[in-house]
């Protein structure tokens, strides 16, 4: 273990992977501060560099911009009322009037290093899970495996929110979706109507992007966002400092808030947004002096801030030890470390290891490197609140296309990327979730792998396995909640 | 109605999968019949709920971020019109799509961004031609010249 701490430590300082750490960090902090955009746009727009670069570099990349989004989608929460991401919603509830008080570098300042402790919380969490994790992964076989995956499809139920049943069914048909092509164990071709394109399946990177970011675009271009006016982000620079003392005086609110982030990113489906929220109640209830929480008290600011932080490291715990993603941004990078040919489970703690703690030193460098840019450049980092979306619109439709067609680089790609825009777009107009889709599509191949080896090692012994009955009748019992709760909530009609 | 169209689209593609594998060999067949079985049954439960429903139409879960709570520079928007503005943006996507097939994308790509900008996002003649000679650095300087992206051609050679 130390042995990889160590090797990992010195992939992440080779100057090409510092330099695309760098980069993914500057995009990070950008994407966190246009509300609209977010990580998840900035994460599969990345994804075609899976191919292009080694592992480690590509999952320095996608991880250096994920880890903080979450710090300067802080900027437009407290100067304008606006959440960057939905992880800085609770910010709002402090952080703006703050703002409105006058103390806006006050509250960014505590916002920053709240946010890169948290980041550090997240990040250890994840390593000490590991001596943990490590045993309990190896012990599996295929069939338990193939369970565990199973398990990991049915918990896109409660990726869903309200509509379990739904994100049921859309995690099945992705895996349905996976099955186009060549089937690797038979030979058999599967609905690829005799176009070469479709043999090795759809091309995941046009998937996801069509999913997650045509739709995102569309809705920037559609709404013509402006976060701000010119001239009303005030000096912010001078009460940082205050704002950093005040982090560090509540060092322990601070610690309890990121182990709340922590929680809620290991249990799938509970987003940024119950995080953020969670730890804000928890303020409310632990401080004594209530007077001034929803009026201004830093305290309401550092509490959800330390959270949605530290939520990153939480989810990356599930995700890679068993390949069950606690958000739709795990599910991103579910798909990008398969491209790289990394298969979440017992590989991540042995053959992989190292790839594993880089994920942790790449969490750790990410958080400290974009908050100190956030303290040095905050001033000017607001300034991006000004740039007019509609601007960027274009660029980003630029970069996506290029981005879809690395998937083949075939003219088709960007047919799949333009299907997939479609399906992403009606099912947000739907209020369907979109991330059990596209985990359907990512796991199916794995759950398909696994299936067909239990049966070619056992028959149908397998399923007579302790460890297979015990996964079973938890898979049954979240298909049963979801069915249960569809039909018990009355309130919940046709949505969209 | 919406959610409605899309179960029933959902039921017609599961019964269309398990219908269609019926020729494959039952060890590739078998993993598709322990997804689609479960995703139309469930799909059928689904309809069957949001059919009996007759209790009011309740709208989503107001969220504190939220599109329409950001300023729009454009006035204040109404639901029809953003129907139709979506559709336009859809177009554009087409209409970029044709552009790369015809002229490549290094081409194609500097033409949507010169058309969109000045067309669609009503940008002025200097941002437009600016931002433009961006994305040809972009495109055909860093990705194309520097980093050597692979990129299909278009129909017509440049």
């Amino acid at each position: 273990m130390l042995e990889a701490i160590i090797q990992a430590f010195l992939v992440i300082f080779s100057p090409t992977n510092f330099g695309l750490l760098v980069l993914a960090v500057l995009g990070g902090l950008f994407l966190g501060a246009i509300p609209g955009l977010g990580g998840i746009t900035g994460m599969t727009i990345l994804l075609p560099f899976v191919f292009v670069l080694a592992p480690d570099s590509a999952i320095i990349l996608l991880i250096g911009l994920l880890a903080v989004v979450t710090t300067s989608d802080t900027i437009p929460a407290v100067l304008f009322g606006v959440p960057g991401t939905s992880g800085a919603q609770a910010t709002i509830m402090d952080g703006y009037p703050m703002s409105k008080n006058g103390e806006a570098g006050r509250a960014l300042g505590a916002a920053y290093t709240s946010s890169m402790i948290g980041g550090l919380i997240g990040a250890l969490a994840l390593l000490f899970a590991l001596p943990v994790l490590r045993p309990l992964v190896l012990s599996m076989g295929a069939p338990e495996l193939f369970m565990v995956a199973l398990f990991g499809l049915s918990m896109v139920g409660l990726l869903s929110g309200k509509t379990p049943l739904v994100g049921l069914m859309l995690g099945l048909f992705g895996v349905m979706i996976s099955m186009i092509g060549q089937d690797p164990q038979t030979g058999a071709y599967k609905w690829t109507f005799g176009q070469a394109y479709l043999l090795d399946g759809l091309p995941l990177i046009p998937v996801i992007l069509g999913v997650f970011a045509v739709p995102e675009l569309i809705d920037v271009a559609v709404f013509r966002k402006a976060i701000a006016a010119r001239g009303s982000v005030h000096d912010i620079g001078r009460d940082m400092i205050r704002g950093i003392k005040d982090a560090l005086r509540h060092w322990f609110l601070v610690i309890r808030c990121s182990l709340i982030g922590v929680g809620t990113g290991i249990v799938p489906g509970l987003g940024s947004d119950v995080a953020d929220w969670l730890a804000y109640g928890h303020v409310a209830q632990t401080i004594r002096d209530k007077e001034k929480l929803g009026k201004g008290d830093v305290r309401g600011v550092i509490g959800p801030e330390s959270s949605s932080n530290a939520k990153v490291g939480g989810a990356l715990i599930p995700t890679i030890a068993f390949g069950v993603p606690g958000s739709a941004s795990m599910v991103v990078l579910l798909g990008a470390l398969t491209m790289a040919g990394v298969v979440p489970g017992p590989e991540m703690v042995t053959r992989h290891l190292t790839l594993t703690v880089t994920m942790i030193w790449t969490l750790v460098i990410a958080n400290i490197m974009g908050c100190l840019m956030l303290l040095l450049l905050g001033g000017y980092v607001a300034r991006l609140c000004y740039v007019p979306t509609q601007i960027l619109v274009p660029l980003i439709l630029v970069v996506v296309f290029i981005s879809a067609l690395q998937g083949t680089v075939h003219f088709a790609d960007l047919l799949v990327l333009f299907v997939f825009g479609i399906v992403g777009w009606s099912l947000r107009k739907a209020n369907w979730p979109r991330a059990p889709l596209v985990l359907g599509v990512v796991l199916g191949p794995i759950v398909g792998r696994y299936l067909f080896i239990s049966m070619q090692a056992y028959g149908l012994d397998w399923l007579t396995h302790p460890s297979v009955l015990v996964l079973g009748a938890a898979l049954a019992l979240i298909i049963t909640y979801s069915v249960w709760y569809a039909f018990r909530n009355k309130n919940l009609v046709e949505m969209g | 109605m919406f959610g409605k169209i899309m179960v029933l689209l959902l039921i017609l593609l599961f019964i269309t999968g398990i219908v269609t594998s019926s020729e494959w060999p039952m060890a590739a067949r078998r993993f598709l019949l322990v997804a689609a079985i479960p995703g139309l049954v469930l799909s059928l439960l689904y309809l069957l709920k949001i059919t009996k429903i007759t209790t009011r139409r309740t709208a989503p879960a107001e969220s504190p971020f939220n599109a329409h709570n950001i300023q729009d520079t454009e006035g204040p928007s109404n639901g029809a019109l953003l129907d139709i503005r979506e559709l336009y943006v859809f177009l554009w996507i087409l209409g970029f799509i044709a552009l790369v097939w015809f002229l490549g994308v290094p081409m194609g790509s500097t033409l949507f961004a010169f058309l969109y900008l000045r067309l669609a996002s009503g940008q002025s003649w200097l941002t437009t031609i600016i931002i433009t000679l961006g994305v040809v650095a972009f495109v055909s300087g860093l990705l194309v010249q520097v980093f050597r992206l692979s990129l299909p051609p278009g129909l017509i050679q440049w």
